[in-house]
């Protein structure tokens, strides 16, 4: 909640100028209530025209004037909530960015998308629902409050007391109830999210397997929880509908029976009417404050919940040999994958690193690439700790193909370009042929303007690898780590990719990872070692 | 009003019914409030009466106002459980509809779009259940009695609410079209929104790698800055739209007060019936104006409503219409498949034919991007040949009483990207055969030479594996699957790339026990390389199609 109005603050002025029209709004409506009965009531008796003229204009421009001001209540509460809201998106991005694997691993993506689109999307009642109405709400209540006691103290007080009833009695205990509902609901949609996701993406295992029916009915166990959270939403809506209407009901008639007699008549129906109307601007405080629950969950679950992010080295690295030093790591530091590894790697050796699937490969190369931090032991680039170094200038100097590179929603030509977004068309073929990949792009109708399915899904694995592949060549840095540069291509093809890989890699540091010792033969490794 | 949501409504008669009967009844209770009031002020007003003299009135007045608590609460609490239940039942819809489209259909829709349109999407339904219709119902009653009631007191009033009346729901409908066409375009903006976010999440590390991911907060703030600009310019017609309505309702009643002040001035009318017919002239154009504002909100459901009739309309993978069916009696046989995933793209398989008889195990190899794993999908159904006709165990596929599920449930599949679901490796591995002992899956994970990691792992069988199996390696992820396949034993094998991550003494130690499995079973592999090919009995080679003519 804290990052949430600290990330309102730039906005303020706009909060506030939306407040002020809110405020004029329902003013207006009072007032327009008060003058309109008043003119009726003073005709009654007769007057002059003259007499009722104030009335008369009051009345017209009265009625105006509200629906101008909501008008702009609505335009400027909405471009300024609208713009935290992307400020939210942005600020979210940027506190899991830092995350390192370890730590992103712990997370369903499913859940992480729930937060910056659904959460992100609850947190517009905010403002629109809850501070924004406060704040129209107390001056509205002043107002009509100060203008019945002007006139008699017992109507008045009651007035008071039956807008702190609905102002915030009543609001205050929906909140207490709608407040664990809320939480429920929020936490059941996430479940529901994050279970459809695994459904649709492993679809072909679950069919496969025939578990879908058991996936269905967890999901449907899922949507009824929802539904049932949904439900004692709505029971409580019911209730909280009812009380404000009766409250508003009761400053109608409390306001006309302790103001007949002792107020003159020609105020009798306005001061009623006034209170009534007052109560136009405590309706949504009712609404907010059940909403509460859900917004309170939303931006914990989009803030407080994120883990910090690791502390961040500043320095650059400025010479490229790489030296570990009894590292260390297990995602359970009970279970090492990695233990007492002391490697010695000087720039422009080419070295082959062979280990078994589940060795340790993809750990090493998180650790090389400063993606995780050793948890014992360190490794320096150019004589300098990884630590102390930002892993952005750490991973400027490396190419880097992980066995899981994501091609992205975009065209062909654009992926490969994100490894060096100042390429030129020539330089992206070029690396695209020597990964081998060129004929396959340019045989497509589009070329390398063609976009990929959602995960490449219309690629095949040794045919996404490739452009993978690409990229490094396209990154032209002075270290290249490879993981298993082939391992989805044919016999052929792997030997043609090898070949370019080491021609390219000529006078830059080239570690490989693979899984098989004799994948590295009849390559000229400088060195090849097993883990 | 969408009529698919219409009769979704209708479809829950009895809470609909109730509605309609609490609306009628709210129409009463405002004629009776004002009544009332206006007696109560006019008679201490002009008569002079006290509070004694006036106490039946204010308990009447108190009684009307009560039962008007009542109503509203009880059509909230109504059209909630309405929204709540409509939901859950598309929501169960839409989750069957995906499954029994399948893989195919879900690798060209975006996921992020699909899950946003069963949590979020869905509750773009809320404001046409919980909000519009009971505002359809209280606009559809409570205006009409207001009008009557006010024609045998105030002609004039009575004019002035017909002339505006027909205004208000067509200034409505005009700049209702207009925001409708806008609020779907927001809806398709929020989808991309989502696809982006969730393309960027999945890719991070990636991204990390390329130094992309601080450059990508700018991309962020750029999307997330046109969605915002999007969603302003809907609400601006919107709010445009619901300030004209506003001016006429409050215009008009500036006009019906001033007019009832001067009529007043000329003995006209009395007073009493004067402040009935200012008190009750709001209660004729509140209804309206709410429901042509709710009229705006609910253009949200329609867009909502699109999606997912998007996802039930979908017709279910049927083969081409001139589908060939392929004659053999037995084994899996295709014959003269073409399959394109896309209109326009090139074919991804063209006129393929392949014969396995039962018993046999054929290794179909080839340069990466033949179309190899097409094939493989196939014969599991994931994919409908566009032309051409596969024909598994005597069964032509084409027909309609072809069972999938069962024929499924005789294969032991491993694919190319086997999937972990979110729970235990022991619940991964026994799904394959639910009665399964503990045993057959210590076995069966020994034949796929899972066993060794597994035990190492701190709580071995019971370790827990999330979305994607992310804390797994690529190649334990793989033996996983093969472990799978073990443990279900079939009499139908496909094996997609089964052994693609693996070291070679891994590979090794899990071809011997695929040999051994694998005997006398019809067995269809798919490898680009040619070790798990040796094991058995036929090779078949597969060339790149691109070269074949369309």
């Amino acid at each position: 909640m804290h990052t949430l109005f600290e990330l309102m603050r730039p906005h303020l002025r706009r909060f506030v100028v939306a407040a002020a029209f809110g405020a004029l709004t329902i003013l207006a409506s009072v007032f327009l209530a008060v003058a309109s009965s008043w003119l009726i009531a003073m005709a009654a008796l007769r007057p002059s025209i003259a007499d009722l003229s104030l009335g008369i204009v009051g009345v017209r421009g009265l009625g105006v004037g509200r629906a101008a001001f909501r008008y702009l209540e609505r335009l400027t509460g909405h471009e300024a909530t609208f713009r935290l809201l992307a400020d939210l998106r942005v600020r979210f991005y940027q506190r899991i960015e830092p995350l390192n694997g370890l730590q992103l691993g712990q997370r369903h993506t499913g859940d992480l998308l729930a937060r910056v689109m659904a959460d992100v999307e609850t947190l517009q009642n905010v403002y629109l629902r809850a501070v924004g109405p406060f704040a129209v709400a107390v001056l509205v209540g002043i107002v009509t409050s100060a203008l019945v006691l002007s006139f008699n103290l017992a109507a008045g007080l009651t007035v008071v007391i039956l807008l702190i009833l609905g102002g915030l009695v009543v609001p205050l205990w929906a909140h207490g109830r709608a407040r664990d509902l809320g939480r429920g609901v929020v936490a059941r949609r996430a479940d529901l999210t994050t279970d459809t996701v695994e459904l649709v993406q492993g679809m072909a295992d679950a069919l496969a397997y025939g578990v879908q029916g058991a996936h269905l009915s967890r999901l449907s166990q899922h949507v009824g929880q929802v539904r049932e959270a949904e439900v004692r939403l709505a029971n409580l809506d019911g209730w909280v509908n009812g009380l404000s209407a009766l409250l508003s009901g009761a400053a109608l008639v409390g306001v006309l029976g302790l103001t007949v007699g002792s107020v003159g008549g020609v105020w009798l129906a306005a001061l009623a009417l006034a209170a009534q109307a007052a109560f136009e601007a405590f309706q949504p405080l009712t609404q907010a404050a059940q909403q509460w629950g859900t917004t309170e969950a939303a931006a914990h679950r989009l803030f407080d919940a994120q883990p910090s992010p690791p502390a961040h080295g500043l320095g650059v690295p400025t010479a490229f040999g790489l030296q570990l030093e009894r590292v260390l790591f297990g995602y359970d530091p009970r279970v090492p994958v990695i233990r007492d590894l002391t490697l010695d790697i000087p720039h422009g050796q080419h070295l082959a690193i062979v280990s078994p699937s589940g060795g340790g490969k993809s750990t090493l190369l998180a650790l090389l690439t400063a993606l995780s931090t050793p948890q014992q032991g360190c490794i320096r680039l150019g004589g300098q700790d990884l630590r102390t170094l930002d892993p952005d200038a750490v991973r400027a100097v490396m190419g880097v193909l992980p066995q899981r590179m994501h091609l992205f929603n975009t065209t062909l030509g654009d992926n490969i370009r994100l490894a060096r977004p100042d390429a030129d068309t020539e330089q992206v073929i070029q690396a695209a042929q020597r990964a081998h990949i060129h004929e396959a792009i340019a045989a497509l109708p589009a070329g390398y303007e063609s976009f990929l399915g959602e995960g490449g899904a219309k690629f095949s694995g040794g045919q996404r690898q490739r452009v993978a592949l690409a990229r490094v060549f396209l990154r032209d840095a002075p270290i290249w780590v490879l993981d298993e540069p082939t391992a989805a291509l044919d016999h052929a093809t792997a030997a043609q990719v090898m070949q370019s890989v080491k021609q390219a890699a000529h006078g830059r540091t080239l570690i490989v990872l693979l899984h098989d010792e004799a994948q590295a033969e009849g390559i000229a490794f400088d060195r090849v070692i097993r883990l | 009003m969408d009529k698919r949501l219409m009769a979704e409504a209708r479809r829950r008669r009895a809470i609909f019914v109730a509605l309609a009967a609490l609306a009628a009844l709210t129409g009463v209770i405002v004629m009776g409030q004002a009544a009332l009031f206006s007696q109560i002020v006019a008679r201490a007003h002009l008569g002079g009466a006290g509070l004694e003299e006036l106490t039946p009135l204010f308990v009447g007045l108190a009684g009307v106002l009560v039962g008007r608590a009542v109503l509203g609460g009880g059509m909230a609490r109504l059209s909630g459980r309405l929204a709540a239940t409509v939901k859950a039942d598309l929501r169960q819809r839409v989750l069957a509809r995906l499954v029994a489209l399948g893989p195919a259909y879900l690798t060209s829709q975006r996921t992020g779009a699909l899950s946003h349109l069963l949590t979020d999407g869905a509750d773009g339904f809320d404001p046409f259940f919980r909000d519009l219709l009971p505002a359809v119902l209280i606009a559809a009653m409570v205006p009409v009695m207001v009008v009557l009631a006010v024609l045998p007191v105030d002609l004039l009033t009575f004019a002035i609410l017909c002339v505006t009346a027909p205004l208000i729901p067509l200034l409505g409908a005009l700049i209702g079209m207009a925001a409708g066409a806008q609020a779907r375009r927001r809806h398709a903006e929020m989808g991309r929104l989502s696809a982006h976010f969730l393309d960027v999440l999945q890719g991070l590390q990636s991204l990390k790698l390329l130094n992309r991911s601080r450059p990508q907060t700018a991309i962020i703030a750029r999307v997330t800055g046109d969605f915002r600009e999007a969603t302003m310019e809907v609400l601006r017609t919107a709010f445009l739209s619901a300030f004209a309505l506003e001016l006429l309702a409050s215009l008009s009643i500036a006009i019906i007060a001033v007019e009832i002040g001067l009529r007043l001035l000329a003995a006209n009318v009395s007073f009493e019936a004067g402040l009935f017919v200012l008190v009750i002239a709001p209660e004729f154009y509140t209804p309206l104006r709410t429901l042509a504002a709710r009229f705006h909100a609910a253009e949200g459901s329609k867009a909502a409503a699109d999606a997912t009739w998007q996802v039930l309309d979908a017709p279910l993978p049927s083969p081409s219409p001139d589908g060939r069916p392929a004659p053999s009696p037995d084994g899996v046989h295709l014959r003269g498949v073409t399959v394109r995933y896309a209109e326009g793209n090139l074919p991804a398989l063209s006129g393929f034919s392949l014969d396995i008889a039962r018993g046999q195990r054929v290794a179909l190899v080839g340069t990466s991007g033949g179309g190899k794993s097409t094939v493989a999908n196939l014969v599991m159904g994931f994919v409908r040949p566009t032309d051409g006709g596969v024909s598994l165990h005597g069964q032509d596929t084409s027909a309609e009483s072809f069972d999938w599920a069962a024929w499924r449930a005789q294969v032991s599949y491993v694919g190319q990207r086997p999937t972990l679901f979110s729970g235990t490796l022991r619940d991964n591995l026994r799904l394959a055969r639910p009665t399964a002992t503990d045993a057959d899956i210590v076995a069966a994970a020994r034949a796929a030479d899972a066993d060794v990691f597994i035990s190492a792992l701190p709580n071995g069988y019971d370790s827990y594996v999330g979305e994607n199996g992310l804390r797994l390696s690529r190649g334990q992820a793989q033996r996983i699957a093969l472990a799978r396949a073990f443990l279900r034993a079939a009499p139908v094998w496909v094996l997609d790339e089964p052994t693609a991550h693996l070291d070679p003494d891994s590979e090794a130690r899990i071809l011997v026990h695929l040999a051994k499995a694998t005997e006398g079973k019809t067995v269809l592999l798919i490898d680009h390389g040619l070790r798990a090919a040796a094991v058995m009995d036929t090779v078949i080679r597969l060339e790149v199609v691109d070269a074949h003519p369309v």
